[in-house]
């Protein structure tokens, strides 16, 4: 069947309401298992055989089982969903084959919650419904209300979902649930609707700015692409995430692999391209996977190929699988690994905007940046504008680690306070340790001390602190935790995924980890510090690409704020 | 090496011409360069008093041997080029005369142009340049062990010993200036111009070892950045032309002090051992470009840890050897065998402190399809390709006579 007009898209939002994934109309309950890698990798795969065999065992036909991406909360995981007609959804968490059975056995059969394993109430699309319904959404019975609403934990309330609108609703292996969610109506505004300028405009005036980690405003990009002649221009999708500590995109990808598809159809109505490339690293065998089946599904409704909604444009995705080399998430490194060569990045002049992917017109987003154009589109600039700090628009995801509690996901509106982020909603472990610094943009970023904690979550104040919003990796570093050991974890890191191209990040890069190792040996003098201070300012200066340029950021911040603790090691 | 000497005036040449030609200029790299007739210095002076004079030079080609048949082809197949070999009409040859008769087989359709009259076998002097000592019987010249030089040979047989000379052609006024200031003082130079080769025509020297006029800019070595006014960044000079207005700084304290330091990183990325070095006489592949920076840069050890390891050292091709060790990975030899070797048969492998320049798919050159046409031996920078007929074993009479291939 394709997709030629809103009708047909209206039809499948229809059928899939119709069928009962969400009204359940011939079934009574609905089991989701949500299984994005981090599920599959604490046992969600077990707890979804054990849920069928279960059910198979028993002979009801009234169960229903799903499957979803990441809910948002991984060190929950893994983490099952039971929705009864009629009632609240309960959220399990630490679910395992024992539990999975009380589980089938108490709620699924017997109707009566198994308290003791729920980790919440509701369902993270239906927050804003459930804080307006004061805890509550219309037809759906309230049986424990001991279990916290999901409205009630700070983890969820606090979040603001663009770019995660559909995470942990819909299974990303299906088309139609993504256009029940009004997937693919902004495609088709833009395509029957917009011309060129009127998609960059909208995009330019929404503020909505490169979440990759240099913030360059996507509006302007896509106008100088816009701009360039040539018969080929190509939209290449950023998805090789490879910051230590760091995984949005792949959270995105795996749940909601059609938001970025339709962003990407959208970039190329706008710019003129008809072939888009998602770059997208190897170690991300599922993203991989449920990517091609989506583009495989969007074909055959052909909202990708030929004459998309019957408006006379082209547009085709494939997906192209990294190597393994971090340094290709770099753009120019990006282009030459599609073009079969060696992933060094080159001078950036001239623009890949001008000269990209076989030396035509290219454009290059990240993920989150992609999957932030339908929303925007469908819903005006306006709307889009009003999220966020004056100068940096709508909302970031952060993927919070280290030394917290909740570990996962979170989509919060640019210029939040870090603290906010980690005290209230990652929350800080009870054991009485104390967070002394978060390292913000993996190893290209820097850390903030805990006396700047109330610094916005935003481009510049974080680059003036020394630090970057980077593409959204934050790591909560506990007191007992040496700086200097931090320091070199990232310094070594750069050192291996340096391409070896120019000298100062090859050589530098080797220098400052000797250095680093001299130090944490014990080894260390006080002129070997002055050496390495010295030695990370003249890499930052003359190294040829960001990989370089940044690498030795974590040196130096560290020196900034914990100059002591390098000092305490070398006395 | 072939002896060859110009045999045509540079009014003789412009009678083989017309304004209305495409005109590529195909210049040899290997023995005719040391002749003082082609390699890359000389293509670009006869474009120049062309183009001063009126013709249309529409590209220009630098070719590591000419005289190899295969490696023409693929000169003239390379799909990067295919736009402008099909436009032009004309070829000027700047090799011995096997060279040409190649160029005319290979460009059929097209009008190709030879300068030189071909003599006979000869070497490479220190004290007296290139000498004919096996001149053919053409020539009507006797075999001499001493050889004659190229004013004794450009008397006897009526020839020209030098190159064309730019005071023969026109003074291009029509050319387009640009002001820039470079370090306080104001130049005009001419537009295009990197900002490298700017300096080097007003005599300012910027350090660096990853470009060559030849090559293109790769920007690797970040010695050459310098500060322009107006770039958060520093800029690589190497790769960024002049701009009207520009204001740059090519030296001070923190570029010097950045220079030091990479400096010293270079040197303890490998053992850099001057007493082992192959680099040999300077006047066939220039002196050591690092060693005349680091004693430019008045340094005497690095500060950092020195890397011990030895890499093996390939001795397998017949012309050149390979020691990895002093390599400085700037790439030279790299883009040399892609663009002057039209080849691409070396490359990188692995990756950060472990790259290393590689022949073929990771083997060593005799397992490789080197071509052994030596553009990679004139591009290095330091002893790590050297031609092996020109190491010295430390035998006096080496001094006078260094045999080129």
């Amino acid at each position: 069947m394709l997709v030629k007009d809103l009708a047909t898209l209206e039809d499948i939002k229809n059928e899939v309401l119709e069928k009962g994934r969400f009204k359940k109309a011939d079934k009574r309950v609905r089991v989701t298992v949500h299984m994005g890698t981090c599920g599959i990798a604490s046992g969600a795969k077990d707890v979804l055989d054990t849920f069928k065999g279960l059910l198979k065992d028993s002979g009801n036909k009234d169960v229903k089982i799903d499957t979803t991406g990441c809910m948002g909360i991984c060190s929950k995981e893994p983490l099952v969903t039971v929705e009864v007609v009629g009632q609240e959804p309960i959220i399990y968490e630490y679910v395992d084959i024992d539990k999975a059975t009380e589980i089938f056995d108490t709620h699924i059969e017997g109707g009566k919650i198994v308290s003791k394993y729920a980790f919440a109430r509701g369902r993270e699309c239906e927050i804003e419904e459930r804080l307006k319904g004061n805890g509550k959404v219309k037809s759906q019975e309230v049986l424990d209300d001991s279990i916290k609403g999901i409205e009630e934990i700070p983890y969820f309330s606090l979040q603001k979902r663009i770019v995660m609108r559909n995470r942990g609703v819909i299974d990303p292996f299906k088309i139609d649930d993504y256009i029940a969610r009004d997937g693919y109506r902004a495609a088709y505004k833009a395509l029957s609707e917009m011309d060129q300028g009127d998609i960059i405009e909208t995009v330019s005036e929404s503020g909505l700015r490169g979440r990759g980690g240099a913030g360059f405003p996507t509006g302007l990009k896509w106008r100088f692409a816009s701009k360039a002649e040539s018969d080929q221009k190509y939209i290449i999708c950023n998805a090789d995430e490879g910051d230590p500590g760091a995984y949005m995109d792949r959270s995105v990808l795996e749940s909601d692999p059609h938001s970025v598809i339709e962003g990407m159809i959208i970039a190329g109505k706008a710019i003129g391209a008809t072939r888009g490339y998602i770059y997208c690293r190897a170690e991300y065998p599922l993203a991989v996977e449920i990517l091609n089946r989506a583009i495989s599904q969007a074909r055959r409704y052909g909202l990708l190929g030929e004459d998309i909604f019957g408006t006379g444009f082209d547009f085709d995705i494939a997906v192209y699988e990294g190597a393994g080399a971090f340094v290709c998430g770099e753009e120019t490194a990006l282009i030459k690994s599609i073009e079969g060569g060696r992933g060094n990045p080159r001078l950036k002049v001239p623009y890949p905007a001008e000269k990209g992917l076989f030396k035509e017109p290219t454009i290059i987003d990240n993920v989150e940046t992609l999957a932030n154009v339908a929303p925007i589109i469908l819903n005006g600039s306006e709307w889009f504008a009003g999220i966020g700090t004056k100068k940096s628009k709508g909302t970031k995801v952060f993927s919070i680690t280290g030394d917290i509690e909740n570990v996962g996901c979170i989509e919060v509106p640019i210029g939040t306070p870090v603290r906010t982020v980690i005290e209230e909603m990652a929350i800080c472990p009870e054991d009485g340790k104390k967070i002394k610094a978060v390292q913000l943009g993996g190893p290209s970023g820097g850390c903030l001390p805990l006396e700047y904690l109330d610094t916005p979550l935003d481009y510049e104040p974080l680059q003036e602190l020394g630090t970057i919003m980077g593409s959204g990796g934050m790591i909560a570093i506990a007191e007992d935790k040496s700086a200097v050991d931090i320091a070199r974890f990232f310094v070594k890191f750069c050192s291996d995924e340096s391409c070896g191209k120019c000298l100062p990040c090859r050589e530098g890069t080797r220098q400052m980890v000797n250095i680093l190792d001299k130090i944490c040996s014990g080894n260390g003098t006080k002129e070997d510090i002055d050496i390495l201070e010295d030695l990370a300012h003249v890499v930052k200066k003359t190294a040829l690409c960001g990989l370089g340029k940044t690498a030795s950021n974590p040196v130096l911040s560290t020196l900034k704020y914990f100059r002591d603790e390098y000092e305490q090691i070398v006395e | 090496m072939i002896i060859s000497l110009r045999d045509i005036s540079y009014e003789g040449l412009k009678d083989k011409l017309t304004k209305d030609d495409k005109i590529v200029l195909w210049s040899c790299n290997t023995c005719i360069k040391f002749c003082g007739i082609g390699g890359y210095d000389n293509m670009v002076l006869l474009e120049n008093m062309l183009t001063a004079d009126g013709y249309d030079v529409i590209g220009k080609e630098l070719v590591s041997i000419a005289c190899m048949y295969s490696l023409t082809e693929q000169h003239r197949d390379n799909p990067d080029k295919s736009e402008l070999f099909e436009e032009a009409t004309t070829i000027i040859c700047l090799a011995c005369e096997d060279g040409y008769e190649i160029a005319e087989a290979v460009f059929k359709d097209k009008k190709v142009i030879k300068v030189v009259k071909t003599l006979g076998v000869g070497n490479f002097t220190m004290d007296r340049g290139p000498v004919l000592t096996a001149p053919f019987e053409s020539t009507g010249l006797e075999q001499s062990d001493e050889g004659y030089s190229y004013p004794e040979i450009a008397e006897k047989l009526g020839l020209y010993p030098t190159f064309f000379s730019r005071e023969e052609a026109r003074d291009d006024s029509s050319e387009n200036l640009v002001n820039i200031n470079i370090n306080g003082s104001d130049y005009k130079v001419k537009e295009n111009l990197t900002i490298m080769e700017a300096c080097m025509e007003i005599g300012i020297e910027i350090p660096h070892l990853c470009s060559a006029p030849d090559l293109t800019p790769d920007a690797n070595c970040r010695l050459c950045l310098v500060k322009v006014k107006g770039e958060k960044e520093l800029v690589p000079a190497c790769a960024v032309s002049v701009e009207d207005g520009m204001e740059i700084i090519t030296e001070d304290d923190e570029l010097n002090h950045n220079r030091r330091i990479l400096l010293e990183l270079e040197l303890a990325s490998h053992e850099h051992n001057c007493l082992t070095c192959h680099k040999g006489n300077p006047v066939i592949a220039g002196s050591c470009e690092l060693q005349n920076l680091v004693r430019r840069f008045g340094i005497k050890e690095s500060r950092f840890e020195q890397n011990n390891e030895e890499l093996p050292i390939d001795t397998t091709s017949p012309v050149l050897l390979y020691d990895p060790n002093k390599c400085i990975l700037c790439g030279r030899c790299v883009r040399a065998c892609r663009e002057i070797a039209c080849q691409d048969n070396l490359g990188f492998v692995n990756r950060g402190s472990e790259t290393v320049v590689a022949a073929g798919a990771n083997k060593d050159f005799a397992e490789s399809p080197c071509v052994t046409c030596l553009a990679c031996v004139f591009a290095c920078p330091t002893g790590a390709i050297t031609e092996k007929v020109a190491h010295y074993t430390g035998e006096d009479w080496q001094e006078e006579l260094i045999f080129q291939s």
